[in-house]
């Protein structure tokens, strides 16, 4: 409630104070929703973010009561082949070596990005064996992870609209192919705020290997239309992890301290001179949470002092998957202390750099797994171990499938496929154990209770406590979504 | 179209001979300003209102992007009707209109806060105080620039990429993939949607650039040097008002002055030097990142 109240008066437009007068009761909330937009029609009119520029990151209330707090979204970037990892097809050994024509005379090679090198169908180089309760069967490149199978919810039958990364990878933060829309992680921080005003609300750690960034860069955690401050925060794997962290030498110790009492003097004077500006009010609290963000966002990434033990179950120290475990580590001691969204991705560019199999699939997914499925499933394990898992959704997703196909080459690849993915969730209000959707018999196209990405992105913040059809933004002249003019909540997932 | 006019009527003649391209867009710009059967009233209004907005914060018309039915109605309809009359009926030259707004008594008026017209108009819709406001990512750079002495004046020609550069903002090269982050973090728009309004926000990671940030440091670096380069008894009178351009009461005068001389101290026994320096780079960042340099009013 920071900020609401500042110089004594309340602001009329605070939903939670709404709330707490209304009694809380659920039959206001519909009332209550209609005041909030009325109010915010006219907020917005004097600036896109109304009286939200104050502190923008200030918790709001939920739409409903949330099982999620918080989203750590592990990234498979360059789209993993679901035949090779959740979606066993036993079909494929029927059908390998035939061409895909047989499968389906119709077949119109428009999918894949190399046309020249379509092969025949191919069955996934790796065994598949039940994992867990629920017996799910899972490839062999996861050992650690298919310990957890009884703790997520698969989804078999997602699709994308486009075939190229890029596109592909906006599509699935965004909603739209197109670059300029709002990340998930950026509406979130919209309609959430954080719990952290101490640290980023939503954080994107990228590849610290040297191998690039994902395509299409910082347009993937990008607020789009909305106000800059929703942006995810990118922690860079080298050097200051945040931009401006550290003081300049020089003012080390007490002397910037003394600089900013100087400086909140300063502004109280300009404050006290010119009254009712609460955003003179807001500029000394911002340069006091900075001085605090100076100490807080270097101990909060600090894994050093983490049990052994703790290290060991990540990962940590093992040359294959170090530097995964250690984001990963780094993720839950952000949510620990608030943070709101957390994405982490997997690999940096496209081909070798990260999942994008075109070549020796084998070894590339063997590669990637090895890097990420120790370190995930130290994560869902702590998580679970500290009652985290319960207000947390881990997602583990990519950009789109590939194909059953083989991508022709010195060792066989596998190359794009929009039509069908594999994702998981897991935690956060996420039934464990289940299995959403079908892909076809060969794992070429979802087929039934086929899920767009405006489902997955409505399922997201349903479990978020938002009604996606709610959490609008106003920018050239409509009301913008997440789900756009989409998305059904995928009930069947949800404990 | 309006009036029974199809779109030949705005169609501009080409120069002979020329084969390039269809001058369809001189059409359009013909038909823009044209106020008689055209959409030049309406254009006139927008370009009013943007101009105003950029002025006061706020529009005549709050929704600068949406004078239709879900826009907002104007505060004060007569008055942007008239300045839209004027700009046409003065050849549409923004200069004067600029001049216009800026040499006019509601632009003039102070910031002075009053408890009575505030209870009957919070948001100050009408006008009866002016605002304060913060400046925009590229006049709170380029000011620093200049107080710092290292502003480049220079005109024309390409932008850079550079954060370091010391030309005027407006000089910033804009790729898409590689946005200036001093500018992004004072709320420049993303630059691939088109934005009628910036968002105004005061958020942590602006104090941090201003504490940290190797070019902030820089400028205040620059703009001590100046002030040191005057005569002591007029340093603190020069740095004020380079800064602030004004000087403060004698409160917050001596505590500059107590400041400068405990933070000198400071710096002796780190080891900076005699600190006179340090002390006073440490006191005019304090001094450009400080609410009365940020804030228009």
């Amino acid at each position: 409630m920071r900020g609401n109240t500042r110089c004594g008066r309340p602001i009329l437009w605070d939903r939670r104070q709404w709330l707490q007068q209304a009694g809380a009761g659920c039959g206001w909330l519909g009332l209550i929703g209609l005041l909030w937009d009325e109010q915010r029609r006219q907020a917005q009119a004097a600036s896109p973010l109304g009286k939200r520029a104050l502190n923008p990151m200030a918790p709001q209330p939920t739409h409903f009561p949330a099982k999620a707090k918080h989203v750590i979204w592990i990234f498979i970037n360059g789209g993993p082949s679901h035949v090779d990892t959740w979606d066993y097809k036993p079909a494929l050994e029927k059908w390998h070596g035939k061409s895909i024509r047989e499968f389906d005379p119709d077949f119109k090679n428009t999918t894949g990005f190399f046309k020249n090198a379509v092969g025949s169908l191919m069955k996934s180089p790796f065994r598949f064996s039940p994992r867990g309760e629920c017996g799910k069967m899972v490839s062999e490149i996861f050992p650690y992870l298919g310990e957890h199978v009884d703790k997520m919810a698969f989804i078999h039958s997602g699709f994308t609209e486009s075939n190229n990364h890029s596109p592909a990878l906006f599509m699935m933060n965004t909603g739209f192919p197109r670059m300029g829309y709002p990340c998930v992680g950026a509406w979130v921080t919209y309609g959430l705020g954080s719990e952290s005003q101490n640290l980023p609300g939503f954080v994107v750690m990228t590849d610290p290997k040297g191998r690039g960034l994902p395509k299409g860069h910082a347009a993937n955690w990008s607020a789009g239309f909305l106000p800059g401050v929703y942006q995810g925060t990118h922690l860079r794997p080298a050097g200051q992890p945040i931009e401006n962290l550290v003081p300049p030498a020089e003012l080390a110790g007490p002397l910037q301290r003394a600089q900013l009492d100087l400086l909140r003097s300063m502004n109280q004077y300009e404050a006290a001179r010119l009254p009712g500006d609460e955003e003179l009010a807001a500029r000394i609290e911002s340069f006091e949470l900075a001085f605090r963000m100076q100490a807080a966002a270097p101990e909060a990434i600090d894994i050093e002092n983490e049990t052994e033990a703790t290290h060991r179950l990540y990962g940590v120290g093992r040359p294959e998957c170090d530097h995964f475990a250690r984001q990963c580590l780094v993720a839950r001691r952000l949510i620990e202390r608030g943070v709101r969204f957390v994405q982490i991705y997997s690999g940096g560019m496209e081909n070798q750099r990260s999942w994008d199999g075109h070549a020796d699939i084998q070894g590339n997914h063997a590669q990637f797994a090895g890097e990420t499925d120790q370190p995930v499933a130290g994560l869902l394990q702590d998580l679970a171990q500290r009652g985290l898992l319960e207000e947390t959704l881990v997602i583990w997703c990519g950009e789109f499938g590939r194909l059953p196909v083989a991508q022709i080459g010195d060792k066989p690849g596998r190359d794009h496929n929009p039509h069908c993915f594999t994702a998981w969730l897991a935690g956060g209000g996420v039934r464990g154990g289940v299995s959403y959707g079908e892909s076809d018999e060969i794992g070429y196209r979802a087929e039934v209770n086929r899920v767009h990405i405006n489902d997955l992105h409505a399922t997201i913040l349903h479990l978020l406590g938002i009604d996606h059809t709610r959490l609008t933004f106003k920018y050239n002249g409509r009301q913008f979504r997440l789900t756009d003019v989409g998305g059904k909540v995928i009930d069947a997932i949800l404990a | 179209m309006r009036n029974g006019y199809t779109p030949q009527h705005w169609q501009v003649p080409k120069p002979e001979g020329w084969t390039r391209t269809s001058f369809h867009r001189a059409a359009l710009a013909e038909w823009l300003m044209d106020v008689e059967n055209g959409a030049g009233n309406l254009a006139a209004r927008v370009i009013v209102n943007r101009i105003w907005q950029h002025h006061f914060g706020r529009g005549i018309v709050a929704t600068p992007s949406d004078f239709g039915s879900q826009g907002e109605p104007p505060t004060h309809p007569e008055l942007l009707e008239w300045l839209a009359t004027d700009l046409v009926h003065h050849g549409w030259r923004l200069k004067r209109l600029h001049k216009l707004i800026m040499t006019s008594a509601v632009y003039m008026q102070s910031s002075r806060y009053d408890e009575q017209r505030a209870s009957v108009d919070r948001e100050n819709h009408l006008l009866w105080r002016f605002s304060p406001r913060r400046l925009e990512a590229e006049p709170i750079r380029d000011a620093m620039l200049a107080v710092s002495g290292m502003l480049d004046t220079t005109m024309y020609g390409p932008g850079t990429l550079d954060p370091n550069m010391r030309r005027r903002s407006i000089y910033f090269f804009i790729k898409r993939s590689q946005l200036i982050p001093m500018m992004m973090l004072f709320d420049w728009p993303e630059h691939l949607v088109g934005i009628g309004q910036r968002a105004t926000t005061t958020v942590a990671p602006q104090a941090l650039a201003l504490m940290n940030s190797p070019q902030c440091r820089q400028y205040a670096r620059g703009f001590a040097e100046r002030v040191l380069a005057q005569p002591e008894s007029q340093r603190l009178a020069y740095a004020f008002l380079a800064a602030w351009t004004r000087i403060p009461g004698d409160e917050q005068i001596l505590q500059a002055r107590r400041f400068l001389e405990e933070q000198a101290l400071r710096h002796q026994q780190a080891g900076n030097g005699d600190g006179t320096l340090a002390a006073w780079t440490d006191f005019c960042q304090a001094l450009i990142s400080a609410s009365p340099f940020l804030y228009v009013e």
